[in-house]
């Protein structure tokens, strides 16, 4: 055990189809994960490695057809998959608050900002007047200094750019433990991405809230997260100090993602390295390592046993037979 | 000099407003130029135009005024090629290859259509050059079969190029070719264009707010603004020596893979003012709202594009001052 509690413990989660007739399918294969207070983690991964399932099995808001088929989910000591349908009610938006990529998932088109923000609060518990103050509090804190026009606006009234902060404003209301974002500024231009980014770094420095952020932007993790979980196709197949993960990849599919991304300093129109392939279909996984058809270091062993993500030291995890020097030279 | 295979000139795209509303400019007498086997890179915010250039330039609209001239050939508002003539010189590739693939074709289907269509080949030659145009674009003839539903990401975007090539055209604009795929495979289109430049001498308009693909695959830049260019020149120039302050907020935003690189640079600061309009001012320079080297006269006059320095351009009173560029004449 770490010397500061997880705030949030993930416990080996599969999730996935259970299966009537059939074995289940799990499309999340085992994941662990830990945020202690004041964290910052990002997890990566490209669309289908399961990152978004992660972390909507945490407040259990699974699509219909998924299922948590194992595991344990534990926030602050507390087991999440025990938790009676009252007190998850209580947990989502109160102690750990979502976003999501598109704010219109979150926020209710018929509904002017200011009214969904008070509705909130008062669902956790909150007076209408103390709610109302807090509203104009927590516009103000995320930029939108004109709050009386925001709150009377409806979504479609706003810029994305808005809209994502009015969504983050609402997230924050209930001063969550924990704010859990999926790819929150993927859609948003980079200038409004970096307002956003650093607005969440400057919150999270005053209040101590854990953020785990979902992504596929290396750049954006390397900007803000302090530790990164790497997922390919239901695992995670590396977990490290964002430092390590960039100076020394300790899996072939984090270097290869690292090398294949254009660098001001590369040659100008020069090849990129290419990963070839694409990411394998997760339902339809085949025994041994899932990514050994894309790895050059691939050998005969990876097709046999799927690895164990095993300690490599100063806090760095990976799931690979074989040894990082052969990429990291 | 170099062929000069596309020119733009002060071009001006207005949409109806909706119902009771103002109409829209969307462009406001933008001018780009291309030699012929080079990039251009259009970068901006989304709302700067740059995709609705993209779609004057291929000819899915037409400009409500300017010229566009590709390979001598003009199109105005009044006077244009046939659809089917100036589709065979330019091209255009977006960024979903699965919404701008019909989903009820096959690739063979897909790209024999163009084929036929152009009446470039029939009967057995049609098989023929599907063939040698997904080899182009490296897919293997068992390809040619599969429907777009049976493809990856980037198998699908590699039929929309050869989809796009079938007409042997001059210029590709690629419109954020590669932002809807996974990162793993963004590599490898980029790659794919790159060599089919210099194999087939093709010349590119690429546009994407992405801009370290813009840098890596561009010769000249322009950097767009609320319908206007307020910098270009080439890809050094304009992205490690941004003149204009709305060029310098967007390089310095850009979330650089490398933790050593988390430093507030002053012009991240700028990003983060908290002015978000939704309208640009009508008068002065639109940037100016949000700019933090705003001086007065920026409130009132609309700065010119100016060459400041050598092959350099910015539309910026503070930059054409520090350059020592006199001041456009008042009015």
């Amino acid at each position: 055990m770490s010397v500061t509690e997880p705030i949030l413990a993930i416990h080996d989660l599969k999730v996935g189809i259970s299966g009537k007739r059939r074995d289940d399918r799990a499309i999340v294969r085992g994941v662990s994960l830990e945020v202690a207070p004041h964290a910052k983690l990002g997890i990566v991964g490209e669309s289908g490695s399961g990152k978004s399932l992660t972390t909507l099995s945490v407040l259990q808001l699974l699509p219909a057809q998924l299922t948590i088929l194992e595991g344990q989910i534990e926030y602050a000591g507390e087991d999440l998959m025990q938790a009676s349908s009252e007190r998850l009610r209580e947990v989502r938006g109160g102690e750990i608050a979502m976003v999501y990529q598109d704010p219109m998932r979150s926020l209710n088109p018929l509904l002017r900002i200011g009214y969904q923000i008070v509705e909130t609060l008062r669902a956790h518990g909150v007076e209408t007047e103390p709610a109302r103050r807090r509203t104009e509090q927590v516009l103000r804190q995320v930029g939108l200094s004109d709050t009386a026009r925001v709150s009377e606006s409806y979504p479609h009234q706003l810029s994305g750019g808005m809209l994502q902060r009015a969504m983050i404003a609402m997230a924050l209301a209930t001063s969550p433990k924990v704010l859990i974002a999926d790819e929150p500024t993927t859609a948003l231009d980079v200038t409004i991405q970096q307002q956003i980014l650093d607005l969440v770094a400057e919150i999270q420095a005053d209040t101590g809230m854990a953020v785990v952020w979902v992504t596929h932007d290396l750049g954006v993790v390397a900007q803000l997260v302090d530790r990164v979980a790497v997922m390919y196709a239901g695992r995670i197949v590396e977990q490290a100090p964002t430092r390590a993960i960039f100076e020394r990849p300790a899996h072939p599919y984090t270097a290869a993602l690292l090398g294949s991304l254009p660098r001001p300093d590369a040659e100008h129109r020069g090849q990129l390295e290419q990963i070839g392939g694409s990411p394998p279909d997760p339902l339809q996984l085949e025994a041994g390592c899932p990514f050994r058809a894309r790895c050059p270091y691939a050998i005969d062993r990876c097709a046999e046993e799927e690895p164990a993500l095993l300690d490599r030291g100063a806090g760095q995890l990976a799931a690979c037979w074989r040894e990082p020097e052969l990429w990291q030279s | 000099m170099a062929e000069l295979i596309l020119e733009a000139r002060d071009i001006i795209k207005t949409y109806p407003g909706s119902r009771r509303g103002a109409p829209v400019q969307a462009l406001r007498g933008v001018s780009v130029e291309l030699e012929a086997g080079k990039t251009l890179g259009i970068v901006g915010e989304s709302g700067s135009g740059k995709s609705t250039l993209a779609r004057q330039l291929v000819g899915l609209e037409t400009p409500t005024a300017g010229t566009i001239t590709l390979a001598g050939q003009t199109v105005t508002a009044k006077t244009r090629p046939k659809p089917r003539d100036l589709a065979r010189l330019i091209q255009m590739v977006f960024q979903d290859p699965f919404s701008s693939l019909n989903p009820r074709l096959t690739v063979r289907d897909a790209i024999g259509e163009v084929l036929k269509v152009h009446g470039l080949a029939s009967g057995d030659t049609v098989r023929t050059r599907v063939t040698e145009l997904l080899s182009m674009v490296a897919l293997p003839e068992r390809f040619a079969p599969r429907y777009p539903h049976e493809l990856s990401g980037g198998q699908a975007q590699r039929v929309a190029v050869a989809r796009a090539l079938a007409v042997e055209p001059r210029i590709l604009v690629l419109d954020e070719p590669t932002s809807a795929l996974d990162v793993s495979v963004r590599a490898e289109v980029m790659n794919l264009l790159v060599r089919l430049q210099d194999e087939l001498g093709l010349s590119y308009v690429f546009v994407s707010h992405d801009i370290s693909m813009v840098r890596h695959m561009s010769d000249e830049i322009v950097v767009m603004y609320v319908g206007r260019v307020v910098e270009d020149g080439s890809y050094r120039d304009v992205l490690d020596n941004p003149l204009h302050p709305y060029t310098r907020a967007l390089t310095a935003a850009v979330p650089v893979p490398d933790p050593d690189a988390r430093t507030a640079a002053d012009f991240r600061q700028a990003a983060r003012k908290e002015v978000v309009l939704e309208q640009p001012p009508e008068v002065g320079c639109p940037y100016q709202p949000r700019c933090p080297l705003a001086i007065a006269v920026c409130a009132t006059v609309l700065p010119p594009l100016l060459t400041l320095t050598p092959n350099h351009q910015a539309a910026c009173h503070v930059a054409a001052a520090e350059a020592g560029v006199a001041p456009a004449p008042a009015g």
